[in-house]
């Protein structure tokens, strides 16, 4: 029997996948230990034939740099921040929404949901677009503030962290949304019943029913607003500042402005470290909790 | 027995929410058509911008190009996304089923601009090797967006063929089909409403992306969403509006429409980066 | 009178094992399923009799043994390559095939000409009743249709063998009898040979020909159902079809020769002599409730029990009686209901008498 023969379809994608994704990854790894040159690409070769040697050009500097340096500090930090940020907004906004479209009547359900994730098919920059529109000084939000007399001069809220956190928020929402509502749509009524029955509370029942039981939920909107928001670029650098510089940012301008592309490479290392390690933490909770809602 | 009323709590946060999502996107479609010179000042109904985007042959072109792109990536992207997620969830045990699970991921959990510098890296790294100037144009650009939708796609065709009782293709085999009828004529037609949905989530992936073509493509194959972003970076204009209504409508009626199709409204979580 | 039939096997399955992570489901298990029979593989969840099914059907290999189809030896060959066809639980019908597509799948399978496919698919649709449907999708049937058509899926393939994966579990309760009916009418009229898989002994026993009832990934027991009825082989089988009374004790021959049960209380249960039965050893004796006798005197029966009605339960057509017979013995007897009143010295409390005749126990092994 060859039941350990890879399928067909599983050789080809396999090595798509190994051609375009872990070769590309392990080469920008090895990129981290390389050197800048003066020539293009702007790369030394990692190993070259120099007078009957093979010389290999390998350097610790641009890790050591992105690890040193103040100014990387400072992008992890506040990309880690932005993310934490973002993730708990998303769950706090996202939870009652995602609650309420489940608890909807069955039809109304589909419409809802509909609605919900309606707008993250569609285009993403066109949304972000939007709140530059909507956030301006002369924009719709500070007309409406000034009309209202609850401001007398324009509020500066575009190009600011506040900013930045609020497209965050309203751009990663449906994917918290989404498997929360997942979750919570299957979470069975009549167990939130049987607890009433036995004299728990409304907010006694969701502290000890609903929500224990919908942490698998919770975790995988969690990761799937986190990590994404970790390496978010083109918001910060849309509706940010000066004062949002995070980790895309960083690695952005290092390959395409100062075109040195040993440090982003090392940058890239260094922020794909810090982001398996949550994400494997995440996965390993959402499989012991699914583990312990089956059982 | 009397029906309880809906808690306050629940209307509240569910219109409030909904208008959340919807305020900027209405935003973008209102002033679309509006007769001032700078966007969001509205000077009456127009459709002068409309115009002047029929005009603009380098938009036109972008536009062209990106369609094109995202048609071709997304059809590689559900051809792999099928074949890897079919061999995931039919196959239990083979040889590198492991391996091929965490590659897939790799897309998903990674930030993109991580993915795009490394595709970029590949890229050089075969020009140098071989010399060839494979990355420039439409080819790197497909395969980058392609491998990004190809794990959406197979996290698609998994969850389908979840739910799909296999005793179809058993009853199929029983009687007397072989596998690739089996497969062609029993598990193809009953994934369909999952390969729309991957093909379309993947047609926008690649209709939105920045990033990577950024990283692939460089200044001289500029697709749309480049163009749109290097705008947006110096401020608002109402051609951009008018853009961005077509843009949403367009998606909003395909995706609407194929939802309405498979009756699956949840379509799988996933991001752009 | 059926001679052809009991020497050639439609199947023949030789020391078949299987094991699904490590958890063995069948063990060593051999069945000869004969000619145009209808046999009914019977056993709670678990027993391994779906396997054996799909094993026949080819949707799973056995890790041991063989299997010959039709006299050819077909243990490894694909499901698409073997004269068999399976009705599955589900159904299975394909939800984007109307049923005339769903029913002529197979046919264009095996590269059938049109014509002759539109021939055997209108036999089919006519042998189950549904020929005005054939437009029709499976999702715009009712339960009782899609079996029917899953049934003219499987026969207009005419298969040597057809097999029944609990043919009846989705359907409501009612249209169960009428669909055992027909099925087996059909199986008459197209002479296939069926092999029925159920946990329900009703269902089994009305329709199959012979019943091999499996356990633990065993066939305990093979034999027409009256056979198996009458003379279980174990407790299991004795219990699992229909309902009896076991009584435990030793095996006993009397002064004057006659064979008993001896139970833990001293009370002699008469049996029939039982081959291979020595003095001493520990056995069963195991009586049906409608083998009892009551009455408010004696019964004249050879065993004969007084005892109390603890309950009673009536059913229309009869009551089930329990007698206490002490503490740890209660006895269920069934009595037909002939008149409309009930004798009133049958109550909840009275004292009856309770017994049965020496052929009416079967003596079992421990």
């Amino acid at each position: 029997m060859n039941a350990n023969r890879p399928p067909l379809g599983a050789l080809v994608t396999l090595s798509w996948l190994v051609v375009f994704v872990a070769v590309p990854v392990a080469l920008v790894l090895m990129l981290a230990f390389g050197e800048t040159a003066d020539r293009i690409p702007p790369i030394a070769p990692l190993l070259e034939h120099s007078h009957g040697h093979l010389v290999a050009h390998l350097t610790g500097n641009h890790l050591g740099e992105v690890l040193r340096d103040p100014l990387y500090q400072l992008a992890f930090a506040n990309a880690l921040r932005n993310a934490v940020e973002t993730t708990v907004l998303c769950a706090l906004i996202g939870f009652p929404i995602a609650y309420a479209i489940a608890l909807a009547p069955e039809r109304r359900r589909r419409v809802y949901l509909l609605l919900a994730i309606l707008p993250f098919w569609t285009s993403f920059l066109m949304r972000t677009y939007a709140w530059i529109g909507l956030l301006r000084d002369s924009g719709p939000l500070n007309q409406l503030l000034l009309a209202m007399g609850i401001v007398d001069r324009p509020v500066h809220i575009l190009y600011s962290p506040a900013a930045v956190l609020l497209v965050m928020v309203y751009s990663y929402l449906p994917f918290f949304i989404l498997p929360m509502y997942a979750v919570l749509e299957k979470l069975p009524r009549d167990l939130l019943e049987a607890a009433s029955d036995l004299g728990a509370r409304p907010a006694y029942v969701f502290r000890t029913v609903t929500l224990p039981l919908s942490l698998p939920g919770l975790l995988a909107g969690s990761l799937l607003v986190f990590v994404p928001a970790l390496g978010e670029y083109i918001i910060p650098d849309l509706v940010g500042n000066s004062d949002t510089i995070m980790l895309g940012g960083v690695l952005w301008t290092e390959f395409f402005e100062n075109r040195d592309w040993p440090t982003a490479a090392a940058l890239a290392a260094v922020a794909s470290t810090l982001l398996i390690v949550p994400t494997l933490i995440v996965r390993q909770r959402m499989a012991q909790a699914r583990a312990g809602v089956s059982a | 027995m009397r029906r309880a009323r809906p808690a306050y709590w629940r209307i509240v946060s569910l219109y409030a929410g909904l208008a959340f999502l919807y305020v900027p996107i209405a935003w973008v479609i209102a002033y679309s058509f509006s007769g001032a010179t700078t966007a969001g000042v509205w000077r009456g109904f127009s459709l002068k911008w409309y115009a002047a985007l029929a005009d603009n042959d380098a938009l036109r072109l972008a536009t062209m190009r990106s369609l094109l792109l995202a048609a071709l990536a997304a059809t590689l992207a559900t051809a792999l996304g099928l074949a890897a997620g079919y061999a995931l969830s039919r196959h239990s045990h083979f040889r590198g089923r492991g391996s091929l699970g965490s590659l897939l991921a790799i897309p998903l959990f990674v930030p993109e601009i991580l993915i795009g510098f490394s595709f970029l890296m590949l890229f050089v790294a075969i020009e140098s090797v071989t010399g060839l100037a494979v990355g420039k144009g439409l080819l790197p650009l497909v395969v980058g967006h392609a491998t990004l939708g190809m794990p959406v796609v197979a996290s698609v065709v998994m969850a389908r063929l979840a739910g799909l009782d296999r005793s179809y293709e058993e009853a199929a085999m029983d009687l007397g089909a072989r596998p690739l009828r089996v497969f062609l004529t029993v598990t193809l037609p009953l994934m369909a409403p999952a390969l729309a949905s991957g093909w379309l989530l993947s047609f926008t992936l690649s209709f939105d992306d920045v990033i990577t073509s950024s990283f692939v493509a460089g200044p001289a194959f500029a697709t749309l969403p480049m163009y749109i972003y290097s705008s947006i970076r110096v401020g608002v204009s109402p051609v951009i509006n008018v853009l961005g209504t077509l843009i949403i409508g367009g998606v909003a009626t395909l995706v609407t429409l194929a939802m309405l199709a498979s009756r699956d409204a949840a379509g799988p979580a996933r991001g752009r980066l | 009178m059926t001679t052809a039939q009991t020497t050639t096997a439609a199947v023949s399955i030789r020391e078949v094992s299987k094991a699904f992570d490590g958890t063995a489901v069948l063990n060593s298990v051999s069945l000869e399923i004969r000619a145009g029979e209808f046999l009914a593989l019977l056993g709670g969840s678990g027993c391994g009799k779906t396997t054996l099914l799909r094993i026949i059907a080819g949707l799973e290999t056995p890790d041991q043994g063989s299997l010959c189809i039709g006299g050819k030896e077909l243990t490894l060959a694909p499901p698409y390559e073997r004269p068999v066809n399976m009705m599955f639980q589900s159904y299975a019908l394909f939800p984007h095939l109307s049923v005339t597509e769903n029913i002529a799948y197979g046919l264009r399978a095996a590269g059938m000409p049109a014509n002759v496919r539109n021939t055997l698919v209108s036999w089919a649709l006519k042998l189950v009743h549904l020929s005005a449907l054939g437009h029709r999708r499976p999702a715009q049937l009712s339960g009782g249709q899609r079996q029917r058509v899953a049934l003219a899926r499987c026969l207009v393939k005419k298969p040597d063998v057809l097999l029944l994966d609990e043919p009846m579990a989705a359907l409501d309760r009612n249209l169960r009898e009428d669909m055992q009916r027909e099925l087996v009418r059909i199986q008459r009229e197209v002479g296939t040979t069926f092999v029925l898989v159920t946990h329900d002994q009703d269902e089994a026993m009305s329709m199959a020909d012979r019943i091999a009832v499996m356990e633990q990934g065993k066939i305990i027991q093979c034999g027409s159902p009256a056979e198996i009825y009458a003379r279980p082989e174990s407790r299991f089988v004795a219990r699992f079809l229909g309902r009896v009374n076991l009584f435990e004790g030793l095996y006993a021959i009397d002064a004057a020769g006659r064979a008993g049960i001896t139970t833990a209380e001293g009370r002699v249960l008469h049996v029939a002599g039982a081959a291979g039965m020595d003095h001493g050893s520990a056995c069963t004796g195991a009586v049906r409730p409608e083998r009892m006798v009551l009455g408010s005197e004696p019964t004249g029966c050879a065993t004969d029990f007084v005892g109390t009605v603890e309950d009673l339960a009536y059913f229309g057509d009869i009551t089930r009686v329990i007698v206490r017979i002490d503490n740890a013995t209660r006895i269920e007897a069934t009595q037909v209901n002939r008149t409309g009143e009930r004798a009133t010295w049958l109550a909840r409390g009275s004292s009856v008498h309770i017994g049965c005749e020496p052929a009416d126990v079967v003596v079992l092994l421990a």
